[in-house]
């Protein structure tokens, strides 16, 4: 059992040291999970590759604030923003008015906004043609009259207070059912007819490929969504090339273009790498060497190295902690309802709630990926330690007694190797468990099998879907095994003797 | 030896013993007999504080005079001059036989070769085959777990031995076996034995008096001849004669 204990942490220490990030003169930057600033995202990153510098791009993070904390906090250097999300959103309590308002609130918190890229991707409500002809619909206002359209409304637009709420209110629109959905799936959902209206983003490429009516917004409801890429101001000192990268951006895209380079890859399939080499060569003139694309191998092999690494080295801490705290829950009497509880209420808080508590502590990347992985990995190992030592016949706890052994001993030499069949089934649960949380790690930017699962949900593609979702699967039956072999080391043999039929 | 003053149990709420009296002299083996739920399991294992005093008084004698009570001692003090086997022997699964024996001794700081001769030497008192020493308890049969559970409460030499239905389990042969081997063991090694049991039968081989005991009381102390020809209450005389009488002279 020492021993046990012992190897897992010299493992648990190495593993660490490799999970410690790269090189410091890296300008991380980001995207958000939407193809059009994933694409801007490549299209920042190709720029300061140009210069000559080390770029990388931290692509598809899970949310606005996940982004802007990160930005704030360091993890990023730059991402493209839109600067009603800026008034609205994240800025919404300063009640700016005016674009320089904003550039002085934003300087004021270490940042800078480069100026507007050309292009105006606001909100509009889209309606499929036939819908629109047939009942008339040219304005938002006319949706008032028509309270039995099924609205499919993005997740994010649906709790944003520049949202749906306000949106809803200001028209005073009440349609009898609003269902929140992912902004990507929604549009498969209206190509089905399972919707009959949705919000959209004025350059999305499917308006035109599912031939969608957007609505005129006739009350001035949305703002101007201006696309701008978002800075650090240290980044003028720490490097003026990666801000003249940034800067020559300004006014190089308009709506059509922003709307091709979606289609391009969301209807013809290209990566955003090419597309965004390819502006940058057309429109800029820049000379970028095409970068060769990993092989599947390789790219499975990469994610593998990362998923492996947060469910081990969450898990592997969750033994060393879960263990000690189910024996206490089981030995001091009173804390048994308490640990538990709170170890329970770990388990309730959503995935994505838990991460961004995390990330204004941890920042992206794999720490909060790692931490939350631990927290949900606690449960079922406290619950099984303490459990598999209650269970122990009372026979036991009494031969104990009569021998009067001491505490320690009852603990290591009889009651921990009695209950191990139960802790270990409990290391079993939260190794598979986590392996499928882990693919959560992908919208803080933790890499792993999320990572082409959520490409693959954002662009359709089912081969990339299981890029990720085969490994993964593969993956927890591979852990099952090896932790069967584990079983065979830790659990004593008079026990798994006698647990036999 | 052993002697028990007024003593009182609760448990849960319920009163299981009412101010109980009993004295067991040293070298004598008494069988404390009655039916199920009696009390007789809880008495024994108030002996060693297993079960909580409410009121009354245990004390064990040691060989050299001296005396050790649980309520002015405390019941970790006694045990070590008592040899405990627990109902169904609470032997540890995951430890092989001679683990088992050792476990306690090693504890105490004996050296592994102390322990293991001393093991060996009550595998052989109890008639347990050397080799199954070396087995873990799941490999071993009914009768062989009772023999290691009653080495192990042996292995310190502890003067006073407390058995809680040692062959409650058992099939009849093996049980009339043990019981044999039992009564000689007592006898050879003169220690001071309580034995529980509900079989008349065994209470009048094993043990040289009976306490019979009903509903937390104690209805009759006395030879297996006091109890059939003299009983106390007329429950004695009907548990008495709800069993077959053996003679002890005739086995």
């Amino acid at each position: 059992m020492t021993r046990t204990a012992f190897s897992l942490t010299l493992w648990i220490s190495a593993l660490l040291m490799i999970a410690v990030p790269v090189s410091a003169d890296e300008l991380p930057v980001g995207s958000k999970k939407f193809t059009e600033s994933v694409i801007l995202g490549e299209v920042l990153r190709l720029s300061m590759t140009e210069q000559g510098l080390e770029a990388s791009h931290r692509e598809e993070l899970g949310g606005t604030r996940v982004l802007y904390e990160a930005l704030r906090g360091g993890e990023l250097v730059a991402y493209p923003e839109y600067t009603g999300t800026l008034l609205r959103e994240l800025l919404a309590s300063e009640q700016l008015g005016s674009i320089e308002e904003l550039r002085a609130a934003l300087a004021e918190r270490g940042l800078r906004m480069s100026g507007p890229l050309g292009f105006n991707n606001t909100y509009g409500i889209g309606v499929p043609r036939a819908i629109a002809e047939e009942r008339g619909l040219g304005t938002m206002s006319d949706l008032r009259a028509h309270p039995d359209l099924v609205f499919g409304v993005g997740n994010e637009f649906l709790g944003r207070a520049d949202g749906w709420p306000s949106l809803a209110s200001a028209y005073r629109l009440a349609p009898i059912t609003v269902t929140g959905l992912d902004h990507d799936l929604a549009y498969k959902a209206i190509a089905s007819g399972q919707i009959d209206a949705m919000d959209v983003y004025t350059t999305d490429a499917e308006i035109a490929a599912l031939d969608l009516v957007v609505l005129d917004d006739d009350l001035g409801f949305f703002p101007r969504y201006d696309a701008v890429i978002l800075y650090r101001a240290d980044l003028e000192t720490r490097s003026p090339a990666a801000v003249a990268a940034i800067l020559r951006l300004a006014g190089t895209i308009d709506e059509t273009t922003m709307q091709a380079l979606n289609g391009d890859v969301k209807l013809r399939g290209l990566s955003e790498t090419e597309v965004a080499l390819g502006f940058l060569q057309r429109e800029l003139g820049l000379v970028l060497e095409g970068e060769a694309e990993t092989r599947l191998a390789g790219r499975v092999l990469g994610r593998t190295i990362e998923h492996v690494q947060m469910v081990l080295v969450a898990v592997g801490a969750a033994v060393l902690v879960g263990v000690p705290l189910g024996v206490i829950a089981y030995r001091v009497p009173g804390t048994g309802w308490a640990v538990l509880g709170v170890v329970g209420v770990m388990q309730t808080i959503p995935a994505l709630a838990l991460l961004a508590l995390l990330i204004p502590l941890l920042g992206i990347g794999a720490a909060p990926a790692v931490v939350a992985l631990f927290l949900y990995a606690l449960l079922p190992i406290v619950r099984n330690t303490q459990s598999g030592l209650a269970a122990l016949p009372t026979s036991i706890h009494e031969s104990c007694t009569v021998l009067n052994l001491r505490g320690s001993t009852i603990l290591l030499k009889v009651e921990l190797p009695l209950a191990s069949p139960a802790i270990v089934a409990g290391v079993k649960t939260a190794a598979v468990i986590s392996i499928g949380f882990a693919t959560l790690g992908a919208l803080i930017g933790a890499g792993g099998y999320g990572q082409p699962i959520l490409k693959g949900i954002r662009l359709d593609d089912t081969a990339l879907i299981l890029e990720g979702a085969v490994p993964a699967a593969g993956l927890a039956l591979l852990t099952q095994a090896v932790l069967g072999v584990l079983e065979r080391a830790v659990v004593p043999r008079g026990v798994r003797a006698q647990s036999r039929p | 030896m052993l002697s028990l003053e007024g003593i009182s149990v609760h448990l849960g709420g319920k009163q299981i013993l009412h101010r109980l009296e009993l004295a067991v002299s040293a070298g004598e083996t008494l069988a404390l007999l009655g039916p199920s739920g009696c009390g007789k399991s809880t008495l024994l294992r108030a002996a060693v504080g297993l079960a909580p005093l409410t009121s009354g008084e245990i004390s064990v004698g040691l060989r050299d005079g001296s005396e050790l009570s649980v309520g002015r001692d405390g019941a970790r003090a006694v045990r070590e001059h008592v040899g405990f086997v627990v109902q169904d022997g609470g032997l540890f699964p995951h430890m092989t036989a001679m683990t088992n024996l050792t476990l306690a001794g090693r504890e105490r700081g004996r050296d592994a070769d102390w322990c293991a001769a001393r093991a060996r030497e009550l595998a052989s008192m109890t008639r347990l085959p050397q080799e199954l020493l070396a087995r873990f308890p799941g490999e071993l049969s009914g009768g062989q777990r009772q023999r290691v559970a009653l080495a192990r409460g042996l292995m310190l030499d502890p003067g006073l031995v407390l058995l809680d239905e040692p062959l409650g389990a058992l099939d009849p042969v093996t049980r009339r076996e043990l019981q044999v081997e039992l009564r000689t063991l007592f006898t050879e090694l003169g220690k001071t034995v309580v034995v529980v049991t509900h079989d008349y039968d065994e209470a009048a081989y094993l043990g040289d008096r009976i306490a019979l005991m009903r509903e937390g009381r104690i209805e009759q102390v006395g030879t297996a001849d006091d109890l059939t020809d003299r009983p106390a209450t007329a429950f004695v005389e009907r548990f008495v004669s709800a069993e077959r009488p053996v003679s002890r002279g005739s086995s």
